[in-house]
């Protein structure tokens, strides 16, 4: 009886001991808790990338035609491209940001709440000029809704405006009050004055995008905007341009486009469109913006030259038999290229004033005639991109096709836009299907002989994994046709036919 | 009080450590010695080799010669036992001294036959409530394949084996009785010597991931290491039934491995036993290519040799350049210099290319297995040593094992056991497993290019830059200069001592250990070749990663029998366990190299990333099982276990799980006398599993990390964590019957099962806008039915002839019952299509885009010659497709056939293994069609003009369909025959975006394997002094695919280990065929 004495024991002995079981449960590997500030640097650093630098943008550089191309490619606009590492950065960042918001909330810190509302509607609205209608009032609810519903795009844009207007309304800018660690805010330094200015000028630009289907609401909001600057600042010089300031680090660098552009990287050739524009005109700029091609700068260091060629790679090229050597095109000037530290813009002062002298163009009461607001884009654009003669630049803005002109103003205006935007892939492609300037090249092979010039982003897979896709699926024809609603009044301008790069020689460079 | 019994404990324990150290108790006094000798022989009068010849209740005793005699001295009235593997046991009890002779009675198997099923527990057979399967080491061994996971297919019923068909030591999975799990790993729980043994050579991958492992290495897991030629025997517990006692990490069954321990050595002699395995292993398919047409695009390639500035197509990797003729001269890579430019040479192909960069693989396996049987103790040591060489150059791997089993008998009431299994297994280089990579590249390489010049010029020039000839590199540097490199080592130990209170209780006590630690390294060099930027073409990179995973398991067990009345026996066993599990990974890379060459951290540029984790988890659990048996013909048994988890939530980390089961003899109980049936069994098994999942996974948490100037970045999981995370339950339900037929020279065994796992603790994948890429969830009912038939027979059976099959079939359906109120359907695979399971649904639906046809079952083609996608296709009502239901893979049976023919001493034996229905979907065929690979590529269209010229010439092809006739508001108002011609390249790259095309009927039928043994006859082998026995074998592995419709691949493809991989086939290395020799002697 005492040996089955001794089993018990030894059985009581092996069990039972399960206290401990929470603490072993505890992740060594990851904490439970972050700070709103830690978030907030997260975010930014990671969206910003994937919106603004990164790889993804790269078919929508060429979609914009800032990039063209060397040979021929049976896709102009690669319909079977996977936009999944859009997609799930954004949503993975979106949440962050909800998490964010909620902590700030919860914390009582009104400043972090209006940044996660300002940064949610910033990257909303980009998602949605991606993909049309999406989950909005229904997403970023976690268990509560696996399976949110689509919102129509129009809805999404007219909430977006109220929740820039909400946020920007919460913002207090005495330091004290709630403090934002500047150096974990890489859009605005812990700024909250520019916070307040970067609101209205997302807003400005999301009123202007709903201009040609929600005309009332446009002139409204932007009249409200520009009407009232001591109560709604807004980016009023070049140096509250919001832009990712990039550091000494090695993390920190701007390695992406740009930089991707240049001697350095995968060399890629600017765009026909993007020369032609800046060549035609003398446009100062050009010198920044682009590099002469390689054979040209030889060829005069050789003296066997005394004209440095610009030239574009096209956006289609028509015949397979075609193609272009790198070193005959242009790309990206060296200038800007291998700044590795220059700050990627998100909205900068010379686009607040495009819009502004859009809206004025329109009729509406924005302070300030179209052509006035024009010229002052023009130079906030030349003094951002680094062109310092003064007289280089009145004597730009004199030349015929450049001086303003009524009947052609919304052209001149997106034009000038279209310049100022270099390299912002999707605010550009937003805004050209928006207003259906500037008059682009021939992009018309395969399939876009049906369906034209794109009218949106390829769905991510996991966008098929919610059953309510069904409900907007019949929007979208062969994946990347089936407009959306802010461009839905609009006509894409094109070139009819193919035609092959103009070569432009100039004795600068 | 609790003093008191800790004092009490404290005595056993010193009681235990003294028995062990001190003493062991000598008993037998002996009175009168008598010499006793005799010949044991068999029914047919054949002499009985090593026939263990003792005295009961001691280990005294001796072995018969080769003439079957046997001589020794024991103490009158003694009783002496005559044992014999196969053979009834004999007892005698000895009332004279001379000669004992007897003949032995062969054991029919299934009566008496003991099997060894859960917790190691030994049973009869006849008592058994459930399926359970037995092979025996010699039919593992005897194959030119070392991989036993291999060798288990074809020949169990209800087991399917897949994958790992390219050679050299990869992984292979074997999936029991279907798919139990949603996501991760649906591999049996393999243990060895009663420890579990750690087999995930990656952690889990989930189930949508299939893709993450693409371009990386299959080093083999653990298992896949293992000596064959020390396993005794090996149990396959299938159901749920036989499981239940290991918690649902058996879920997906059970193989038990018992090692050989020495069995039939003499008491105070040794056996001594060495086994050479040498095997050759070459490519088993031959692709079949078009041999027309080589590199380039559009029928353009030129060649200019300079990396910096190549030609128009010169990087195509595709086969859609130039027609091959005699009159066609092109600069190629082969081509001489004139004046630093490439010359025109002849445009020809070079069919033979993958077979002249492959070359033999070859296997040396020496095995040294030692077993001894002294006063103290008895066992078996071994040590195994292999190196292999694969069929691609360069790579190799090596496995070195040490293995020891030992038993003592340290009273008669105290027995002690030692088993340690360490297994070591590298590879300086391995080929990349899965996806795109070299060996693919040289697969589908255009065959302008020859291998046999490639292999002839050096791969390196003197400034360090590669020699490149397309835009993949060169083979032999990715084979030369850089590496993915392995070691691994694997030890098994388990320390157990046995206490028998009275004759009919005995204790176990036991600590077992498993450590499993490997590094793995991967090297690129560094390509000094200079772009034009003046930058090197690679940089080189460097990472190393190791895994060390620990297990410790402490069990305590008492088990007894007693007769309650005559005819009641009850046994009954109640034990404890606790498991610990310790895992910590880590893995540093350096993305730059400063000196080429030089495998080292220290050696990087630029940011070195470090990555760390650590895992822990524990379980306690207390358990019982109390078996009756009524008679001979009725036996039950119950069992119940109660877990107690460290991953689960506080209120539901307790959890019971029980089973029931029952076996009933009819012949026994109804006193039959059949001449026709000697054996019949009913059984039936009831039962439920339960089980947690890994830990960390209540509480959601952030990702954290420096940047920015060294500013805290955090961000929050994807996955979204769980509320109310509740354990797992695997429902099980099983009934079978076994029958024996003519003296069991037929026998049968069928079974039936349903299995439902609930509540499975699932990752899934929801739409991201919830905030969330993945949800952790108690999800679903995956319902698992089937039946599975066993049939072996001996139609021949005489003295120098026996001929034995064994069929086996199975068919399994798994389908999902429920999912989750909140939950549609999950994805399993993915590559650009997927396999999902629906509510309601079976498992492994493939959708994916399928052609579109009218309602006369015509394919529509669009105005430009291209066939409708379901993605294009808009129908009248405005609705479109984009994801079509194209089929399933699962297979509707699996089965094998074996058949041994035994003529004198010659043995041959076949293994056929089949797979009928479900569908693969095959990434590598896409492939090979867009590259112009395929032989529809080349060829004349229905004009009878070269498909590959331009349309303008009359080439290109036109799809088989129709086009719509629309009237002027959109309406289609009728069809008209497809007459438009496009580009040959263009239509191919079209059809190869339509999943419905590259799924294929993934039945087949192989020549698993075959083997000829010859057995040398006692005289030949009583010639040579020492050696008692030898036998010799050639053998065969993977021989032949008799049935596949799956074009230029082994039909017994997989992507991978996991779910994920079923019925995805993508980058397939070439199957290897393996011809061995195996020669073993005993001494």
């Amino acid at each position: 009886m005492k040996k089955i004495l001794y089993i018990c024991i030894v059985l009581v002995g092996f069990s039972a001991c399960t206290d401990k079981f929470d603490e072993l449960n505890i992740d060594p590997n990851r904490p439970v808790q972050a700070t709103s500030q830690s978030i907030l640097l997260s975010t930014q650093r990671s969206i910003t990338h994937t919106l603004l630098d990164d790889n993804n943008p790269f078919e929508v550089l060429r979609w914009t035609q800032y990039h063209g191309r060397q040979g021929y490619a049976a896709q102009p606009f690669p319909f079977d491209w996977n936009t999944d590492a859009f997609y799930n950065n954004i949503t993975y960042q979106l949440n962050n940001l909800e998490l964010l918001r909620k902590q700030a909330i919860a914390d009582g810190h009104v400043n972090f709440e209006a940044v996660a509302m300002i940064m949610k509607a910033w990257i909303f609205s980009n998602a949605t000029d991606m993909y049309g209608d999406i989950p909005y009032s229904e997403a970023l609810q976690g268990a509560n809704n696996y399976y949110p519903k689509f919102d129509s795009q129009e809805s999404i844009y007219k909430d977006l405006v109220l929740k820039l207007k909400e946020a920007e309304a919460k913002i207090v800018t005495i330091a004290q009050v709630a403090d934002i660690d500047g150096g974990s805010d890489i859009f605005c330094q812990g700024d909250m004055m520019k916070w307040r200015k970067f609101a209205n000028a997302l807003r400005a630009r999301l009123y202007m995008r709903m201009s040609e289907v929600a005309g009332t609401i446009a002139k409204d909001g932007l009249e409200e905007i520009f009407g009232n600057p001591s109560v709604y600042p807004i980016l009023d010089s070049n140096d509250d341009n919001v832009g990712v300031a990039f550091i000494e680090d090695t993390n920190g660098a701007n390695t992406a486009t740009f930089v991707q552009q240049s001697d350095a990287g995968n060399i890629r050739p600017v765009g026909t469109a993007i020369v032609d524009l800046l060549c035609a005109n003398d446009d100062p700029r050009r010198k920044v913006m682009l590099n002469a091609t390689k054979n040209s700068r030889e060829a005069v260091a050789n003296g066997t030259s005394t004209f440095y060629q610009y030239t574009g790679g096209p956006a289609a090229i028509e015949d397979e038999n075609v193609s272009f050597e790198i070193d005959e095109l242009s790309t990206v000037g060296d200038a800007i290229a291998l700044d590795y530290f220059r700050p990627m813009d998100v909205i900068t002062y010379a686009e607040v004033k495009f819009i502004q002298a859009e809206a004025a163009a329109k009729g509406y009461s924005v302070g300030g005639t179209a052509e006035m607001l024009y010229n002052q884009g023009i130079e906030a654009s030349m003094t951002k991109w680094g062109v310092s003669d003064a007289s280089a630049i009145t004597a730009y803005i004199a030349k015929p096709a450049i001086a303003f002109n009524a009947t052609t103003a919304k052209e001149q205006i997106i034009t000038q836009r279209y310049i100022e935007q270099f390299h912002q892939g999707l605010n550009t492609f937003a805004m050209i299907r928006r207003a259906g300037f500037p008059r682009l090249d021939w992009i018309s092979l395969g399939f876009a002989n049906d369906y034209g010039y794109p009218d949106r982003l390829p769905y991510a897979t996991n966008i098929f994994g919610n059953p309510n896709v069904q409900d907007v699926l019949s929007q979208v024809t062969q994946a990347i046709w089936g407009e959306v609603w802010f461009g839905s009044q609009t006509n894409v301008q094109t070139a009819a036919s193919y035609q092959a790069p103009t070569v432009y020689n100039f004795t600068d460079n | 009080m609790k003093n008191k019994l800790l004092k009490r404990n404290y005595l056993v324990i010193t009681l235990i450590c003294q028995l062990l150290f001190v003493g062991v108790m000598q008993a037998q006094t002996s009175n009168e010695k008598v010499i006793i000798s005799g010949k044991v022989t068999d029914t047919d009068n054949n002499p009985l080799i090593s026939v263990n010849v003792y005295v009961k209740g001691t280990q005294k005793g001796t072995l018969t010669d080769f003439d079957g005699n046997f001589s020794m001295e024991v103490a009158k009235g003694s009783t002496v036992v005559f044992s014999y593997i196969g053979f009834q046991t004999v007892e005698r009890e000895i009332t004279r001294g001379g000669d004992w002779s007897l003949t032995m009675t062969e054991d029919e198997g299934e009566l008496n036959e003991v099997v060894i099923t859960a917790l190691g527990l030994k049973r009869e057979r006849k008592s058994v409530g459930y399926a359970i399967q037995t092979l025996k080491g010699e039919e593992i061994a005897l194959s030119a394949e070392p991989n036993i996971v291999r060798n288990l297919s074809g020949k169990i019923a209800g087991l399917q084996v897949t994958g790992g068909t390219s050679g050299l030591g990869g992984s292979s999975s074997i999936l029991i009785r279907g798919n139990n799990s949603l996501n991760g790993n649906n591999m049996p729980l393999f243990i060895i010597d009663d420890v579990p043994m750690f087999n995930d050579e990656n952690e889990a991958q989930s189930f949508w991931d299939a893709t993450r492992n693409q371009g990386s290495i299959d080093y083999g897991d653990p298992i896949s290491k293992l000596n064959a030629e020390d396993i005794e025997e090996i149990s396959i517990l299938k159901g749920a039934g036989a499981t239940a006692l290991y918690g649902a990490r058996a879920s997906n069954g059970v193989i038990l491995i018992t090692t050989k321990r020495g069995k039939g050595v003499k008491k105070g002699g040794i056996g001594i036993d060495y086994t050479l395995n040498t095997a050759i292993s070459n490519p088993m398919l031959r692709q079949n290519f078009q041999q027309e047409y080589g590199a380039g695009n559009n029928g353009q390639y030129d060649y200019t040799g300079d990396r910096n500035n190549p030609g128009n197509n010169e990087l195509s990797v595709n086969s859609w350049g130039p027609r091959f003729g005699s009159d066609v001269y092109l600069p190629q890579f082969r081509s001489p210099r004139v004046d630093g430019i490439p010359a025109p040479i002849e445009w020809k192909a070079h069919p033979d290319n993958l077979s002249d960069f492959l070359r033999t693989g070859i296997l040396q396996e020496h095995s040294l297995g030692v077993a001894f049987n002294g006063d103290v103790a008895s066992g078996r040591i071994s040590l195994r040593h292999a190196d292999e060489s694969g069929m691609v150059p360069e790579t190799d791997e090596k496995r070195t094992s040490l293995n020891s089993s030992l038993l003592s008998d340290l009273s008669d009431k105290w027995k002690a056991e030692l088993t340690v299994n360490y297994t070591e297994s590298a590879s300086d280089n391995r080929v990349p497993g899965f996806g795109q990579n070299m060996v693919q590249n040289i697969m589908r390489m255009p065959s302008n290019f020859d291998m046999r010049y490639i292999n002839s010029v050096p791969h390196k020039r003197p400034d360090g830059s590669q020699v490149v000839f397309t835009n993949f590199s060169n083979p032999y540097w990715t084979l030369k200069e850089d590496f993915g490199s392995y070691k691994r080592r694997n030890v098994l130990g388990r320390f157990g001592l046995r206490y028998e209170i009275t004759d009919w209780l005995e204790a176990r006590a036991s600590i077992s250990k498993n450590l499993s630690n490997a590094e793995y390294r991967n090297f690129t060099q560094v390509d000094q070749a200079l772009t034009n930027a003046g930058n090197y073409f690679n940089d080189g990179a460097y990472a190393i990663s190791t895994n060390t995973y620990t297990e410790n398991n402490y069990d305590f067990m008492i088990t007894g029998r007693n007769n309650i009345t005559d005819d009641i026996d009850v046994s009954y066993t109640a034990g404890a366990n606790r498991r610990e599990t310790y895992a910590v990974n880590w893995s540093a890379s350096v993305p730059e190299l400063a000196t080429p060459n030089l495998a080292n951290l220290n050696n990087g540029i630029g940011t070195k990333v470090v990555n760390q984790s650590f895992n822990e988890k524990q379980t306690q659990s207390v358990f019982g099982i109390v078996s009756f048996g009524y008679k001979d013909f009725l036996y039950t048994d119950f069992t119940g276990r109660n877990t107690w988890s460290s991953t689960l939530p506080a209120n539901n980390r307790s959890y019971f799980y029980p089973s029931a089961s029952v076996s009933f003899l009819p012949i026994q109980a109804f006193e039959i006398d059949s001449k026709i049936v000697n054996f019949a069994k009913v059984r039936g098994s009831w039962s439920q599993v339960g089980s947690d999942t890994s830990p960390y996974q209540l509480t959601g948490t952030y990702s954290t990390g420096l940047d920015w100037n060294g500013r805290q970045t955090n961000g929050y999981t994807g996955t979204l964590p769980p509320t109310n995370l509740k354990p797992q339950r695997i429902n099980s339900l099983e009934f079978g019957g076994e029958l024996g037929l003519f003296n069991n020279r037929i026998s049968m065994d069928i079974a039936y099962y349903k299995t439902n796992a609930k509540n499975q603790i699932v990752s899934v994948e929801i739409p991201r806008f919830s905030g969330y890429s993945r949800a952790l969830i108690n999800a679903g009912n995956i319902e698992n039915e089937g039946v599975e038939l066993n049939l072996t027979a001996s139609p021949i059976k005489t003295d120098n002839f026996q001929w034995d099959i064994n069929v086996n079939a199975a068919r399994n359906k798994t389908s999902l019952v429920e999912l989750h109120p909140d939950i549609e359907f999950i994805r399993v695979g993915w590559l650009s299509m997927e396999t999902r399971v629906t509510a309601g649904d079976e498992y492994g639906e493939i959708y994916g885009y399928s052609y579109i046809e009218n309602e006369e079952g015509r394919r529509i083609i669009q105005d430009n010659g291209l066939a409708y996608r379901s993605q294009e296709y808009v129908r009248e009502d405005g609705t479109r497709q984009w994801d079509r239901y194209l089929g399933n893979m699962q297979p509707d049976w699996i089965g094998g056939l074996s058949n041994s023919v035994r003529y004198k001493n010659f043995n041959l034996s076949a293994t056929l293994s089949a797979r009928f229905g479900g569908l693969v979907y095959s990434a590598s065929n896409i492939e090979n069609l867009r590259r112009g690979l395929t032989m529809e590529t080349v060829g004349l269209n229905d004009r009878g003009v070269d498909k590959r010229l331009p349309v303008s010439e009359g080439g290109g092809v036109r799809a088989d369909g129709v086009v719509e006739i629309k009237d002027t508001s959109g309406n289609v108002t009728g069809y008209a025959e497809n007459e438009t011609y496009v580009e040959a390249q263009e239509y191919y790259n079209w059809e190869a975006g339509i999943h419905e095309r590259h799924l294929f009927d993934a039945s087949y039928i192989k020549l698993q394997d075959v083997s000829l043994t010859y057995r040398f006859t006692p005289e030949v082998v009583k010639s040579l002094k020492y050696i008692q026995g030898m036998t010799l074998s050639l053998t065969g592995y993977n021989l032949a695919v008799l049935k596949g419709s799956v074009p230029n691949l082994d039909p017994e493809v997989s992507l991978g280990r996991f779910n994920a991989g079923q019925g995805l086939e993508s980058g397939a290395l070439p199957s290897a065929r393996r011809f061995g020799l195996r020669l073993n002697i005993k001494f």
